[in-house]
């Protein structure tokens, strides 16, 4: 052993001993990267930092989010803004406003509000600290401890005297905040609580509880209210009961996520995991609206000052303005790239602000919904990629050390390995964050101060793949050292090979990666999408029963049609002239749409399937004549004279000789027209066949989802050519056993 | 003329093939202009001339692959005339082409079977010889043409030479009264061409009844019994080889001799 690496080593050429000490610095410096991320050291990626809460100050003109590093952002709302000079929607021309930071208490801050004259900006942070500041001067002016952590929940009175919070154990503490001391406790309830809320002037405190909502009297501890969802006839327990008597269940069927006080205390809003919004009347308890519209849990609720409507945000990373007499939604605000955590109006009559784990602040003009202003708490990617990051580091890391090992034994293995690894591996992994940077809409500068570090990567891979894919390090691996020239010639022919294969993949994988982020900005409600998945996807199953079915009978038409065509009998020749003529003079979806309604005329009633593919063999019979005949015209005349001239006779000629070798011919044309037929078969779903189509549009149709829907039966016509293809070749293969060479 | 029609010396034998008055047209071509031939069994005939002188189209019309305009031909008693109802004629058609095997130029085997299974085609679904049986003579013809080892190789797998064995075999196994061969040899190359002649010497000596169309003069003057030159959709001249090759007496013979020797 000691001896082979020894050899070995004196051998190696100088490419290959470069790329060995690329490749361990590379391993080195990945798991060096992967550890310094877990103890928080250096070489952080920069990322966002999610922004947790959001207030207005009185007069409109300043901004602050508190954020998950801890720190407090104000922005000044620049005067023109204030005074409502309208502007330009594009957000990338936008001048950042000034603004500045103000270091919290210690913790994600998750709770931010200014005084009620705006004096004094006040913070709480999920490590139960709070702290204030005076505006004039950015001076602390109070701090002290809620002497409990982490907290789930906060909130602060409108009038800014009172916080609420619930702490990890699930139990409601509610402090003065002048008097720096707790004023009431409320003891952990059925259900452990996670969201709360103050009314303006901080007499009355709302927690989740479960589906519903308990209200208690801050002074007194008394529970004066307790919301739940009940059925509409007054009986029925649960909501299937419900749905059973034919009445509205009226309330929340998951988790409450968020709670808001009208101003005048007379309502209750609240959001839940099941996307819907409930406005409750808190006098008799009863539900007065209801409003559906996001596609997942509701995260952020805001009063506007008049009480007549109401701000929310999802987790579908949507703001939607609700109207509280009657629940409609008048706006959606569309743009964010995370869950909206907070939400306000203004600055000034007719726009709102939002902010989101996406780490921005979004001002929003309320009448057309464009987004007229963006705000980042910091500069960076998404926290996701953090994440993706560390652990691409984390593999490629280790396969590195593989591959070394292995490309120091000269191993074949491993030069494939590491192509791979280093083409396919960053594609993805770096690919899918650069394109989301390239849609931000900052300047080349900002981009590249956020990209900076992953295109030092991409560049450092690419150096590495350059080494990789030289001749002298390809053909070490591939030719044995002491090969002969034939040889050497047919291993670079085969290094070739393998390396057009590699980056074949790779331009899929690109392709992939960039078509995927796409998809990522049509905003897709994915868990949506996941839940109708499985019911979609069953429609593929009558798609390729419908397409199988009807290629037979296409098959079946278009032979008889083409013996019809080459026949001297003029009824047949004629007939299957007529035939042809007519079914290719009409289009498919007129012929379907004939099908459908004229066999019922007839007094044929078929299944909708049988219907479909009747009008599909039909359609694709007459086309395919064309196919087959040409098909048996290609079989050469000296076959017909070999055949008669061994007393053959017409039809044994015909079945025996000519049409083997005609179908050999036509099964690629064939296949051709099977994936087509897949496709066009999504034209029957007018008739009622309950195929892919049919299915997407159905669901989208009902749920006005189309977008998701239409995109998974895309996947699976897609799926399902894919694997025919991957057939048709095997088929192919066998039908030209007679030609192989 | 009648007398050098017939063969000579065998007198007393009835002819096997007897053609009377073959006309051919194609459109308003006129490619054969009566001519009549009888065969003896066991003779061998080379049929040789210039290109468009009708030679191939002359054997195409013993086994109807060509529909003689006017004529008759009789095939080991089986007769068709020019004029004849459509069903009696298929039946006679069928009857000939099964007692005449016929060898392509272009071999013209089935690319989608095996040579053995090329062999064994036409007697099971022609005649409905079992499919063991056929077996057994299609193997045994193979190994007399040179080819048992490549019984189960596509045509695609086998040289030209090879095909053309293949090909003699697939229509001896019919088993037929005599033996058409459309310039068996033209399509090959120079060195194959040896192995397929050899195989057609073989067949003659068995006593074979062969007409054959061909360039290949040593065939016609090693193994035929009788040379015809044709010239123009006619006869020029018929004589036993050693006579025509050395000493012909028609003008039209000497010229084509002089072209090609």
């Amino acid at each position: 052993m000691e001896r082979l690496s020894d050899s070995a080593a004196r051998t190696l050429p100088r490419a290959v001993r470069l790329l060995l000490v690329l490749l361990a610095i590379t391993a080195l410096v990945s798991l060096l990267y992967v550890i310094l991320y877990f103890v928080g050291g250096p070489l952080q990626l920069p990322t966002v930092s999610q922004i947790h809460s959001l207030d207005l100050s009185p007069d409109g003109g300043l901004v602050a989010v508190g954020a998950e590093d801890g720190l407090i952002h104000i922005w000044i709302v620049p005067a023109q803004i204030r005074a409502g000079v309208s502007r330009d929607f594009n957000v990338s021309e936008e001048e950042p406003w000034p603004g500045g930071e103000l270091p919290g208490p210690g913790g994600a801050v998750l709770a931010v509000g200014f005084s009620e004259g705006g004096q004094r900006l006040l913070a709480v942070t999920r490590q139960g600290k709070f702290r204030a500041w005076n505006m004039a001067d950015y001076a602390v002016t109070q701090e002290f401890s809620l002497g409990t952590g982490p907290l789930a929940g906060v909130a602060l009175a409108g009038n800014r005297q009172v916080l609420a919070f619930v702490d990890d154990s699930g139990a409601l503490h509610v402090w003065d905040i002048q008097g720096e001391r707790e004023v009431q406790s409320i003891p952990p309830g059925d259900n452990p609580r996670q969201v709360v809320a103050l009314n303006s002037d901080g007499s009355l405190v709302a927690a989740d509880s479960g589906t519903g909502v308990q209200i208690w009297n801050v002074e007194t501890g008394e529970l004066v209210q307790s919301l739940a969802a009940y059925c509409g006839d007054g009986v029925s327990a649960t909501a299937e009961a419900c749905k059973d008597a034919n009445q509205d269940w009226l309330g929340h069927e998951k988790q409450v996520t968020s709670l808001a006080f009208s101003p005048d205390s007379q309502i209750l809003v609240t959001g839940s995991a099941d996307t819907t919004v409930v406005f409750w009347n808190l006098e008799t308890g009863e539900a007065q609206w209801s409003s559906v519209g996001h596609w997942d849990d509701v995260t952020a609720l805001t009063f506007s000052q008049d009480g007549e409507s109401v701000l929310s945000g999802g987790r579908d990373f949507k703001a939607r303005d609700l109207r509280v007499v009657g629940g409609k939604s008048t706006a959606i605000f569309e743009g964010h790239l995370a869950t909206v955590n907070g939400t306000a109006y203004g600055p000034r009559e007719g726009t709102i602000a939002t902010v989101s784990d996406d780490g921005t602040l979004r001002i929003w003009e309320t009448a057309n919904q464009y987004n007229v202003h963006l705000e980042w708490s910091r500069l960076g990617l998404q926290p996701v990629w953090g994440r993706v990051i560390v652990i691409w580091m984390l593999v490629s890391g280790l396969l590195a050390l593989v591959c070394l090992w292995g490309l120091f034994r000269i191993r074949l293995w491993a030069h494939l390995l590491a192509l791979g690894l280093f083409l396919i591996g960053p594609v993805v992994v770096l690919g899918l964050p650069l394109l989301e940077v390239l849609t931000y809409p900052l300047s080349f500068g900002l981009k590249l101060q956020i990209a900076w570090s992953l295109l030092l990567l991409l560049a450092w891979y690419i150096l590495l793949l350059v080494i990789l894919s030289r001749d002298e390090v390809a053909n070490f691996y591939q030719a044995p050292q002491d090969a002969s020239l034939s040889e050497q010639i047919m291993v670079s022919q085969r290094t070739l090979r393998t390396r057009f294969g590699i980056y074949s993949v790779a331009v899929w994988f690109a392709l992939f990666v960039i078509l995927f982020s796409v998809l990522r900005r049509f905003n897709l409600d994915i868990s949506f999408m996941g839940s109708w998945l499985q019911f979609i996807m069953g429609g593929s199953l009558i798609t390729f029963i419908v397409s199988a079915a009807s290629i037979l009978l296409a098959v079946v038409l278009a032979l008889m049609g083409a013996l019809g065509r080459l026949s001297k009998n003029p009824i047949a020749n004629a007939a299957s002239g007529f035939y042809i003529s007519l079914i290719r003079g009409t289009p498919l979806l007129v012929q379907i749409y004939i099908w459908y309604l004229g066999l019922p005329r007839l007094g044929i009633v078929l299944e909708p399937i049988l219907a479909g593919i009747l009008a599909l063999g039909v359609n694709y019979g007459a086309y395919m004549t064309e196919i087959f005949r040409a098909g048996i015209q290609a079989v050469s005349l000296g076959q017909r004279e070999a055949a008669q001239a061994l007393g053959m006779t017409g039809g044994q000629t015909f079945r025996r000789i000519i049409l083997p070798q005609a179908f050999r011919i036509v099964i690629p044309p064939i296949g051709n027209e099977f994936i087509a037929m897949m496709k066009d078969s999504s034209l029957v779903s007018v008739m009622a066949v309950q195929e892919l189509t049919w299915r997407a549009n159905k669901v989208g149709r009902q749920y006005f989802r189309g977008m998701e829907t239409f995109i998974i039966a895309a996947l699976f016509y897609w799926i399902l050519t894919v694997i025919f293809q991957l057939l048709q070749g095997r088929l192919e293969e066998y039908m030209a056993r007679g030609e192989r060479r | 003329m009648s007398e050098s029609t017939t063969a000579p010396g065998r007198g007393k034998e009835e002819p096997i093939i007897r053609v009377r008055g073959l006309h051919k047209y194609f459109g308003a071509l006129h490619v054969i202009k009566g001519v009549d031939l009888d065969v003896m069994p066991g003779e061998v005939v080379v049929v040789i001339g210039p290109s468009g002188g009708g030679k191939s189209t002359f054997l195409r019309c013993l086994n109807f692959l060509e529909e003689p305009s006017a004529g008759s031909i009789e095939i080991d008693n089986v007769e068709i005339k020019a004029r004849e109802s459509a069903g009696d004629k298929r039946r006679h058609v069928r009857e000939i082409r099964q007692k005449a095997g016929m060898v392509f130029q272009q071999f013209n085997l089935f690319p989608h079977m095996t040579a053995l299974q090329n062999v064994i085609e036409a007697p099971v679904t022609v005649k409905g010889l079992p499919k063991q049986e056929a077996i057994a003579k299609a193997e045994e013809l193979l190994s007399w043409v040179g080819l048992s080892e490549k019984r189960d190789e596509f045509p695609s797998r086998l040289s030209g030479g090879q095909q053309q064995r293949v090909a003699i075999a697939r229509a001896l196994c019919m088993e037929p009264k005599i033996m058409l061969f459309d310039e068996p040899t033209s399509a090959l190359d120079p060195e194959l061409i040896g192995e397929v002649v050899e195989v057609m010497e073989r067949l003659a000596n068995e006593g074979m009844t062969m007409c054959v169309v061909t360039h290949e003069l040593h065939f016609a003057r090693d193994v035929s019994d009788r040379v015809i030159l044709m010239a123009d959709g006619v006869w020029a001249e018929i004589a036993p080889p050693a006579e025509l090759f050395s000493n012909p007496k028609e003008e039209r013979t000497r010229q084509f001799l002089a072209h090609i020797l």
